[in-house]
């Protein structure tokens, strides 16, 4: 055994191991950075007020966000009335009575593409879709652009929990003499609740902190948002607007806006992995 | 005497049992008197199978004997289970299965019926104990009537009941009925399990090898409630354990490799069976 | 007499029954079937309906400058004179910027991840990094443009002083630039390489790996000849992955890519992606001729991400399927 050479062997080994440990750290790290900076930088401006405020023209302090949290509230709302169904449902049938068929695999397909697609080129379709033929910016462009962007989503992982019932529970409560439709609506499905219901969750999460396709469909307002054929305000498109104009206070709203959105992310995120965990498959 | 039909390759049934000749298994004589009584389910000619492949069962003629304990034996894969997840069409419902031949019940051919209906007819009691995860006690033995309309809330609670007292599971769980199903053991589920089939009043009620999943005791409780339930319903149990079958059933049923071969009384089948296959299953020579 | 049964279809309730409430029940399950294929097929419906959509809404400008719009430069919405070219040089080098940065730390984060760290460290590791990429495109656009850009801008000083040879690295200290925007790209598309790179390199058989260390090899010579080959294609397919994302992410980009539709070879100089100029034009489009434009570059950016993504997923499943 030649010593020398070990010991450069063991020298090399403990270097790139050393490196991928902090590549790890680094990764992880950043995380927390980014947090930590928001946290801070955000937390001067929080204030009731800032909550509870319409935003003020230029120069004059107070500005608010109440009309940007109602009105993500809102987008985020209807985005999910209309997505969830459509993506459960579908998984329902996707996983129920499509095993096989060439239209399913044609639906899955068409999911995975939708899923891959920026989020831009959804809101695209969204602009043609509702916002040319009602010739105006409306909250409810901004929402079928974000249900487009959450059907994937919920189909995914209605489909991925779907699967995990056993097949056992099927076939007892068919060996009961209840109706096929009744199994998978009033067995099948709420067997899989959790899951499901944690997956609509973090699809909500996710479009909640969306932009891009929102800057030309719901296109923002400073004012309360009226009904859902106008401009709307949703937290991330003001946090843009205020981001890039010039102004050193519209700025400091940004971050104040910026840590309420990154905590309702985070929120919802560490819920659902808390949530989700006692009930991964460990039959 | 009971009418047979002539063409019928099972042996005719005797009236008053023969003397028991000494018994070729070892271990308890059977404990069950068989007594003739009349035909609830009858199957003729029975084939199923999946499509493109084997066939798994090759032509099944049996009959069900009302208000008695009808066993299934057989090695692995000689299709018994199959045999009575045809009886209540579980079988179809697998993609690509198929079940021809006729099965009466009631004088109709079972395979004409909506299969919904007829399983409320014929109940199921799984391998492995299945209670249905997000419901309690109560809502699990209730649910083959709350999930068909029942509405009755006096009816229902009554009927779980009765169910539980059957499935000798009342005293365990009356204090606890809305606890969640699954937090019961598992001799416990699986009586669970045979309360919510109890619960719709089938007429005959399959059980697929309801006790290999279960410690001795919890299987000699289940055994036990077997002996009171068959007064009031008719069972058929498929059971890879022949001392079990010996203990409970009253009529049992070979098959090898989806025949049936030998059908008749248990008491005649394991002290005098008619073929070598028979017999050899039984004393252990093969399977 | 014995009546033949049908093959079983997918409903078992579809056979005919006894007049006892018989078609009540077939009626429910028809219902219930149908509802469910009814809200699959809308999906199918509108992938179909986008793709036609961005044709139909680009038709003009192919017409007016076929294939050479993928070649142009010139952007003037005033003389309705359109190209593409400089949105995809800045799309392009963007994205390779940040899979060249992302790449060497996922792949390193996600070896030691899989190998080294005992598996609760691994997981609250993982749980992390996967929380950025839940964090909003627009917050670290936000980071980009108060924190990162000035970073950058300081240092772009000293990178020309000792890497000026090369042309990527001249020109004067903006801060907003490609370089910039490859940096963020590559923060956000960290996390999709790691996760994806720790779930594949968890595939590696057992057996491969103890049969290196019966030869005597260290934990690193295993992982090099041993992990890494046998998920390659699932890691490469990770970078494709990533690769898609980082093409089509809109709001980060914007914000420290500088908006200028210019091709240079500096990094330091301002660019523009596709992505951007869709975001920051289409709102106050002038005309239908620069709309029609717009959306010809937001078809491009459709056809190219799901070619890249298909490629993705078959690398992945590639890997994942010789489990």
């Amino acid at each position: 055994m030649n010593d020398a050479a070990y010991a450069r062997r063991k020298r090399v080994n403990a270097l790139m191991l050393g490196l991928t440990a902090v590549c790890a750290a680094l990764s992880a790290g950043v995380l927390f950075a980014i947090l930590g900076y928001i946290a801070w930088k955000g937390a001067s401006s929080l204030s009731l007020s800032f909550l509870t405020n319409l935003p003020k023209p230029v120069g004059e302090s107070g500005g608010g966000i109440a009309n940007s949290i109602v009105g993500s509230a809102k987008v985020v709302g209807l985005a999910g009335l209309m997505g969830i169904p459509v993506g459960v449902l579908a998984g329902v049938y996707l996983t129920e009575y499509g095993k096989g068929s060439r239209f399913a695999f044609l639906v899955r397909y068409a999911a995975d593409v939708m899923n891959g697609v920026p989020s831009i080129v959804i809101g695209l379709f969204a602009y043609a879709l509702v916002v040319m033929p009602l010739k105006r910016f409306s909250a409810l462009s901004g929402s079928v652009a974000l249900a487009l962007i959450m059907i994937p989503i919920v189909l995914r992982n209605t489909e991925e929990f779907l699967r995990l019932v056993p097949g056992t529970i099927r076939e007892a409560a068919l060996a009961l003499g209840i109706p096929r439709w009744k199994v998978v609506l009033f067995v099948i499905l709420p067997t899989a609740g959790r899951g499901i219901m944690t997956g609509a969750l973090l699809a909500l999460s996710r479009v909640a902190g969306e932009t891009a396709p929102l800057v030309f469909t719901a296109f923002g307002n400073r004012f309360w948002n009226q009904g859902w054929l106008n401009p709307i305000a949703t937290l991330p498109l003001t946090l843009y607007n205020d981001a890039i104009s010039p102004y050193e206070d519209w700025h400091r709203q940004a971050w104040a806006a910026a840590l309420i959105l990154m905590m309702f992310v985070l929120a919802i995120n560490l819920t659902a992995r808390l949530w989700l965990r006692p009930s991964a498959p460990a039959h | 005497m009971n009418p047979i039909m002539d063409t019928n390759p099972i042996p005719p049934v005797p009236s008053v049992p023969a003397a028991p000749a000494a018994p070729l298994l070892p271990s308890a004589p059977p404990r069950v008197e068989a007594r003739a009584s009349a035909v609830v389910l009858s199957v003729r000619d029975l084939k199923a199978g999946y499509a493109g492949g084997a066939r798994v069962l090759k032509g099944v003629s049996m009959e069900v004997r009302e208000k008695a304990v009808t066993a299934i034996i057989g090695p692995s894969g000689c299709g018994k289970s199959t045999m009575i997840r045809c009886l209540n069409r579980l079988h179809e419902s697998l993609p690509g299965a198929y079940c021809e031949g006729e099965i009466s019940l009631g004088g109709r051919n079972v395979l004409d019926w909506d299969p919904v209906l007829l399983r409320r007819e014929v109940g199921m009691v799984f391998q492995r104990p299945n209670p249905f995860p997000t419901m309690s006690i109560f809502e699990n033995v209730a649910s083959g009537l709350t999930l068909n309309g029942e509405r009755d809330r006096a009816k229902i609670a009554e009927r779980v009941e009765t169910s539980l007292r059957r499935a000798a599971l009342w005293d365990e769980v009356k204090d606890k009925l809305s606890s969640p199903g699954v937090g019961l053991s598992g001799g416990q589920q699986q009586r669970l399990c045979i309360a919510r089939a109890l619960a719709v009043e089938p007429r005959i009620l399959l059980m697929d090898e309801p006790c290999s999943a279960l410690d001795p005791i919890a299987t000699g409780r289940i055994e036990e409630l077997l002996l009171e339930i068959k007064d009031q319903l008719t069972v058929v149990i498929v059971t890879h354990n022949m001392q079990q079958a010996a203990r409970v059933s009253e009529y049992t049923a070979f098959m090898l490799m989806g025949e049936l071969v030998e059908f008749d009384r248990t008491q005649q089948l394991f002290t005098k069976p008619s073929d070598k296959r028979t017999e050899d299953y039984i004393t252990g020579r093969f399977g | 007499m014995s009546a033949a049964a049908a093959p079983a279809r997918t409903s078992p309730v579809e056979r005919g029954g006894i007049p006892v409430a018989g078609p009540r029940e077939r009626a429910g399950d028809r219902l219930f079937r149908l509802t469910v294929t009814g809200f699959a097929g809308v999906i199918l419906l509108a992938a179909f309906a986008l793709a036609w959509q961005l044709t139909r809404g680009s038709l003009q400008t192919w017409k007016a400058f076929g294939f050479s719009f993928l070649t142009r430069t010139v952007w003037d919405p005033v003389s309705n004179d359109f190209g593409a070219l400089p949105f995809l040089y800045g799309t392009v080098v963007s994205s390779l910027i940040a899979l060249l940065i992302a790449v060497p730390l996922g792949v390193g984060s996600a070896v030691f991840l899989a190998e080294l760290a005992p598996r609760r460290v691994s997981d609250a590791v993982s749980f992390a990094v996967e929380l950025l990429a839940a964090v909003p495109s627009v917050i670290l656009g936000l980071m980009g443009i108060f924190v990162l850009v000035p970073a950058v801008r300081a240092c772009e000083p000293f990178l020309s002083k000792w890497l000026g040879f090369l042309p990527l690295f001249r020109g004067a200290p903006y801060g907003i630039g490609l370089l910039s925007a490859g940096l963020i790209l590559a923060l956000m598309i960290l996390p999709y390489i790691t996760s994806i790179a720790r779930e594949v390199l968890l595939t590696v058989p057992r057996p491969l790996k103890e049969g290196m260390y019966a030869l005597g090899a260290t934990r690193w010579e295993m992982v090099r000849s041993v992990s890494l080959p046998y998920a390659r294609s699932g890691i490469v397919g990770a970078a494709f992955l990533a690769l898609g994302r980082a093409l089509g992410e809109t709001m980060a980009v914007t914000m420290v890519i500088g908006n200028t539709p210019q091709i240079s070879a500096s990094l330091f100089n301002p660019a523009y992606s596709m992505a951007s100029v869709i975001a920051n034009e289409l709102a106050e489009a002038a005309g239908d001729k620069h709309l029609s434009a717009l959306i010809a570059i937001g078809l491009v950016l459709f056809g190219v991400t799901i070619v890249v993504n298909g490629a993705a997923r078959l690398l992945i499943y590639k890997t994942e399927g010789r489990k």
